[in-house]
C-alpha cells in the first residue's frame, strides 16, 4: 500500500516511522495544497523523513492511500479533496471540527470508490477486550460508561508540535474538549451502540479560566471539560478530559474506562497491564505488556485498512461513527459554553432542507404543533419562544425573534448562512434569521424523528408550552406525560 | 454516647465504639422498643428508651443523631440546646436553611458539631488529604471520583432510602459523601452541578440507584463524580480517585490493591476501619485536642451542593448551588 502523508502538521512525524515498519507499506511522500498555511511544515517533514515533497495532486494520483495530517481545521475539505481524487483516506483525529464538516466527509465517502476512516484508539488492546466481554454478554446489557483521557503536559513540543495546534480555534477547532473528546466519544459508542441523545458539559474555557498554567486562555478555550451523556435506552455515560501537568500513567496520555452492565462490570485502563521494574539505582520504570497501547492501537489501525481495503471490508470506524463523535464533542462544546445547559447532539436526516418546512415560521409552528402535539404553539414569535422556553427550559428566552435565534443557536449550537446551510455557532451567532430558527426546530425537535407523535396517555418526552396543567408536576424542559 | 435512631448506621457506631477506649454507649432511643433494647444490649449498662428528650440527658456528653435524614436538624437543634455535643449522620439536613438552623445552634451553644462524612475517614482519603495539604500536586484543579459498590439497601420497598420524602433522595444523601470530599480535598465550594441519574435496579425506583454528578467549584476547579451502587456482587467495592493539581496528579484505584476475594466480599483495605477512625476522631474532639474535621462552612458546602445536585437530576438541568440556598 503506497501511503501519501497530505499535509504533514500534525501528528506525522509520528507516523511516519512506524508505518515504516509495516510490512507491505511504503510512504511514498508528502504533500499539501499550493496555499497551505504550514507548507514549512511538509517540507520539515520530508526534510527530516527523508520522503519527498510532492505536488498534491501528482502525490493522489500515485498513492493507495491519503492520510490527512493536516492542522484538525482542514482535516475534513482535505479529506474530501482526496475522496474526490478516488483514494482511500485516514483523515487524523479529529476528523472534522463541526458536523457540518463531518457531514461534508461523509457525503464525499458515500461518493467515492474508496474507503474512509479515522485515526482512533478503538484497537487498544483494553478497548477491544472491552468490546468483546461486553459482546459476549458477560456483564449483561451495559447501562452506564465512565471514561477519563487525561494528556500530561506535551505542549512544550514533545507531543503537541506546537501549542496553537491545540489551543487556537481557527487550527484546532477548540481546545481539550475538541482535541480528545473524539477518543471517548467514540469508544462509548463502540461499546455501548448507542446514540447519544444529550450532552451537558462543564468546561474551562471562555469565560470561565483554564484549569492549569497552559496557553488555553489566551485562546479562550479550556484545558479541561466534564461531560454527562445521555445515550437511547436510559444509559448514561461520563466523560473527563484534560490536559493537565502531570498524567495519571506513564504514557504521554493516560486513559481509562469503566463499563457497568446488568449483570457485572469490565474495566480497562491503557496503561494496564504492566509490569514494574526497579533499576537498583531506585529508578522505577512500567512497562507495558504488548508495548503502549497508543502504539499497538495505531499499528493495528493501518494493518486493518490495509486490509479493509484489500478484503472489501467496512472499517471498523466509519463517516456514520466520525459525525456522531463530532456531534458529541460539538454538543460538549456548546453546552461548556451555555454553563451546563443540555444539548441535544446533531444528527443526520435525509433531505429535511428541501421539504420546505424551514423557510418560514408559520411552517415551523406547525412542524412544532404536528410533532410535538402542542396545539396552541401558533404562527407568532411568542409562541416558538415559549415554546423553547418550555423544552429547554432556558429562562432568558422571551418572545423576540432576536432571542428565539439566539436560543437557536444556543441549544442547537448553529448559526444561519445563506442558503439554508449553518454550521456550528459556539463562539458566536448572528441574530435575527429566520431561516436559522426553522432550521433548528426542524433539527431539534421532530422532522428526523416523525415517529415520535404524542398519543393520549404516553409520554411523548416534550414538555407541553401550553401553560396548562396536565398530569404530574409541569416543569420546563421536563417531559409532562401529556399530549 | 446516647445514639437516637437504632438502625444500620447506628449499629456500625455502636461497634466502632466498642473499639475506641473513652468514649462508650450509654443510652439508645428508637421509637421502636425492640430495636432499642435490641441495639442498647451489645453495650454493657446501656440503657434505652422511646423518649427522644433522653438522647440529651444529663448522663450524656454526646449526642449521635442517627434517624432518617428528614429529622436531623430538629433532633440536633434539641441536643445542642441541651448542651450536648452532637455526631451528626449524614446529610446534616434536607435543606439548607435546616443545615444553618443547627450549625447556628452548635454555635451557640458553643459545643462541636461532628457530621458523619465517613468517606474522609477512608485510609486513602486522609492520605490523600495530607498529599494535598503537603503540597504534592499544587492546587487541585480537576477530580475525577469513582465510587462503585454493590449495595442493595434493606428493607426491600420499606427502605426509607427510597422515600425521596425521608432521604432528601439518593443524590442527596449519598452524592453528599462525594461531594463533602471532594469540597474537603478541593478546599473550594461548589458553585454549579449538574446531576444525572441512573436506575439499574428498576425502571420504578422512586430514586436511583447510581447517579453521575459534574461540579464546578468556585475557583473554577471541575470534578466529575460517578456513584454507583449496582455491582453484580453485594460488598463489592470498586473505588477510584483522580485528582490533578497544578504541579501533579493523585491517583488511587482499588483495582491497584491487594485484595481478598471470597465468597463474603471484603472491603478494600483502602477504606477500611474509616467507621473507628472517625469514632477516634470524635474522642479527640469531645476531649478537645482535635477540632470537628467537618468544618461548619464546609458542612454547608456540601449539604447544599447535595441539595443542588438532587434538583438537578429530578428537574434535567444545571442548578446553580446558590439556588437552594
Amino acid at each position: 500500500m503506497r501511503i501519501l502523508i497530505v499535509s504533514g502538521v500534525r501528528h506525522a512525524r509520528d507516523y511516519v516511522p512506524l508505518l515504516r515498519t509495516l510490512p507491505g507499506v511504503e510512504v511514498i511522500g508528502c504533500a499539501d495544497t499550493a496555499d497551505s498555511p504550514f507548507a514549512e511544515d511538509s517540507a520539515a517533514l520530508a526534510a527530516t523523513t527523508g520522503i519527498p515533497l510532492l505536488d498534491l495532486d501528482e502525490g493522489l494520483a500515485s498513492c493507495d492511500i491519503a492520510l490527512v495530517c493536516s492542522e484538525p481545521t482542514r482535516h475534513a475539505d482535505l479529506a474530501v479533496r482526496a475522496l474526490e481524487a478516488g483514494r482511500h483516506v485516514v483523515v487524523d483525529k479529529p476528523a472534522a471540527t463541526d458536523t457540518r464538516a463531518a457531514e461534508r466527509l461523509w457525503d464525499a465517502a458515500d461518493r467515492s470508490p474508496g474507503l474512509l476512516t479515522a485515526v482512533h484508539r478503538l484497537y487498544s488492546p483494553q478497548i477491544a477486550r472491552a468490546r468483546r466481554v461486553v459482546d459476549s454478554g458477560a456483564i449483561g446489557l451495559p447501562l452506564a460508561v465512565d471514561a477519563e483521557w487525561l494528556a500530561a503536559g506535551g505542549l512544550d513540543g514533545s507531543t503537541v508540535e506546537r501549542p496553537e495546534l491545540v489551543c487556537d480555534p481557527a487550527l484546532s477547532g477548540g481546545g481539550e474538549l475538541m482535541n480528545f473528546g473524539w477518543y471517548p466519544a467514540l469508544a462509548i459508542r463502540h461499546l455501548t451502540g448507542l446514540e447519544v441523545e444529550e450532552v451537558v458539559a462543564f468546561g474551562s474555557g471562555a469565560p470561565h479560566g483554564p484549569l492549569f498554567d497552559g496557553p488555553h486562555g489566551a485562546h479562550g478555550v479550556e484545558d479541561a471539560a466534564v461531560l454527562s451523556l445521555r445515550l437511547r435506552n436510559g444509559v448514561v455515560a461520563t466523560v473527563t478530559v484534560a490536559r493537565t501537568p502531570a498524567g495519571v500513567g506513564p504514557a504521554p496520555v493516560s486513559s481509562s474506562l469503566r463499563v457497568l452492565g446488568s449483570h457485572g462490570h469490565v474495566l480497562a485502563d491503557e496503561d494496564a497491564p504492566s509490569v514494574a521494574v526497579r533499576g537498583a539505582d531506585g529508578e522505577r520504570v512500567s512497562r507495558q505488556v504488548g508495548g503502549p497501547a497508543g502504539l499497538t492501537a495505531l499499528r493495528r489501525l493501518f494493518t486493518e485498512f490495509c486490509d479493509d481495503i484489500r478484503y472489501g471490508r467496512t472499517p471498523l470506524v466509519t463517516a456514520a461513527d466520525m459525525y456522531a463523535a463530532v456531534a458529541v464533542v460539538e454538543a460538549g462544546l456548546a453546552s461548556a459554553h451555555l454553563d451546563g445547559t443540555p444539548v441535544t447532539p446533531a444528527a443526520r436526516t435525509a433531505n429535511v432542507y428541501g421539504s420546505g418546512v424551514c423557510g418560514d415560521l408559520d411552517a415551523v409552528a406547525a412542524l412544532v404543533a404536528a410533532v410535538g402535539g402542542l396545539v396552541p404553539v401558533v404562527g407568532d414569535f411568542e409562541a416558538v419562544a415559549a415554546f423553547a422556553t418550555a423544552v429547554a427550559g432556558l429562562a432568558p428566552v422571551v418572545g423576540d425573534l432576536h432571542a428565539v435565534t439566539a436560543f437557536a443557536a444556543a441549544v442547537a449550537g448553529l448559526e444561519p448562512c445563506e442558503g439554508g446551510a449553518w454550521t456550528c455557532a459556539c463562539h458566536a451567532f448572528p441574530y435575527g434569521r429566520r431561516r436559522a430558527v426553522a432550521a433548528a426546530c426542524v433539527r431539534q425537535w421532530g422532522v428526523r424523528r416523525p415517529r415520535r407523535s404524542c398519543r393520549p396517555g404516553r409520554c411523548c418526552g416534550w414538555t407541553c408550552a401550553s401553560g396548562r396543567r396536565l398530569r404530574g408536576r409541569h416543569r420546563p424542559g421536563r417531559c409532562c406525560s401529556s399530549t | 454516647m446516647a445514639v437516637i435512631g437504632a438502625g444500620a448506621i447506628a449499629r456500625d457506631h455502636v461497634t466502632a465504639l466498642a473499639g475506641v477506649p473513652g468514649v462508650r454507649l450509654a443510652h439508645v432511643v428508637d421509637r421502636h422498643p425492640e430495636r432499642a433494647a435490641a441495639l442498647a444490649a451489645l453495650a454493657e449498662g446501656a440503657t434505652w428508651s422511646t423518649d427522644p428528650a433522653t438522647a440529651w440527658s444529663d448522663a450524656v456528653d454526646v449526642t449521635a443523631v442517627c434517624t432518617s435524614p428528614e429529622s436531623h436538624a430538629d433532633l440536633s437543634v434539641a441536643a445542642f440546646v441541651a448542651g450536648k455535643a452532637v455526631l451528626l449522620e449524614k446529610p446534616a439536613a434536607l435543606r439548607v436553611a435546616d443545615a444553618d438552623r443547627v450549625l447556628a445552634a452548635a454555635k451557640k451553644a458553643a459545643r462541636p458539631l461532628l457530621v458523619a462524612q465517613t468517606a474522609r475517614f477512608q485510609p486513602v482519603h486522609l492520605d490523600i488529604a495530607q498529599a494535598v495539604a503537603d503540597g504534592v500536586i499544587g492546587t487541585p484543579r480537576l477530580a475525577h471520583l469513582t465510587w462503585y459498590t454493590g449495595h442493595v439497601w434493606p428493607g426491600g420497598w420499606r427502605g426509607w432510602q427510597l422515600d425521596a420524602a425521608r432521604s432528601g433522595g439518593h443524590v442527596a444523601h449519598n452524592g453528599v459523601h462525594a461531594l463533602d470530599l471532594l469540597t474537603w480535598l478541593m478546599d473550594d465550594e461548589p458553585v454549579r452541578v449538574f446531576a444525572r441519574p441512573c436506575r439499574t435496579w428498576a425502571p420504578g425506583m422512586p430514586t436511583p440507584d447510581s447517579f453521575q454528578i459534574l461540579v464546578r467549584f468556585a475557583g473554577g476547579a471541575l470534578a466529575t463524580v460517578e456513584l454507583c451502587y449496582a455491582l453484580a456482587a453485594r460488598g463489592t467495592f470498586v473505588r477510584r480517585l483522580m485528582l490533578s493539581g497544578t504541579t501533579g496528579t493523585l491517583h488511587h484505584s482499588s483495582e491497584d490493591e491487594p485484595r481478598a476475594h471470597t465468597a463474603q466480599p471484603v472491603a478494600p483495605a483502602s477504606i477500611e476501619g474509616a467507621m473507628a477512625e472517625q469514632t477516634r476522631h470524635l474522642r479527640d474532639v469531645l476531649d478537645g485536642v482535635a477540632e470537628p474535621l467537618t468544618a461548619p462552612h464546609q458542612v454547608r458546602a456540601a449539604l447544599a451542593a447535595a441539595l443542588a445536585a438532587q434538583l438537578s437530576a429530578d428537574e434535567g438541568r444545571p442548578v446553580d448551588v446558590k439556588e437552594v440556598c
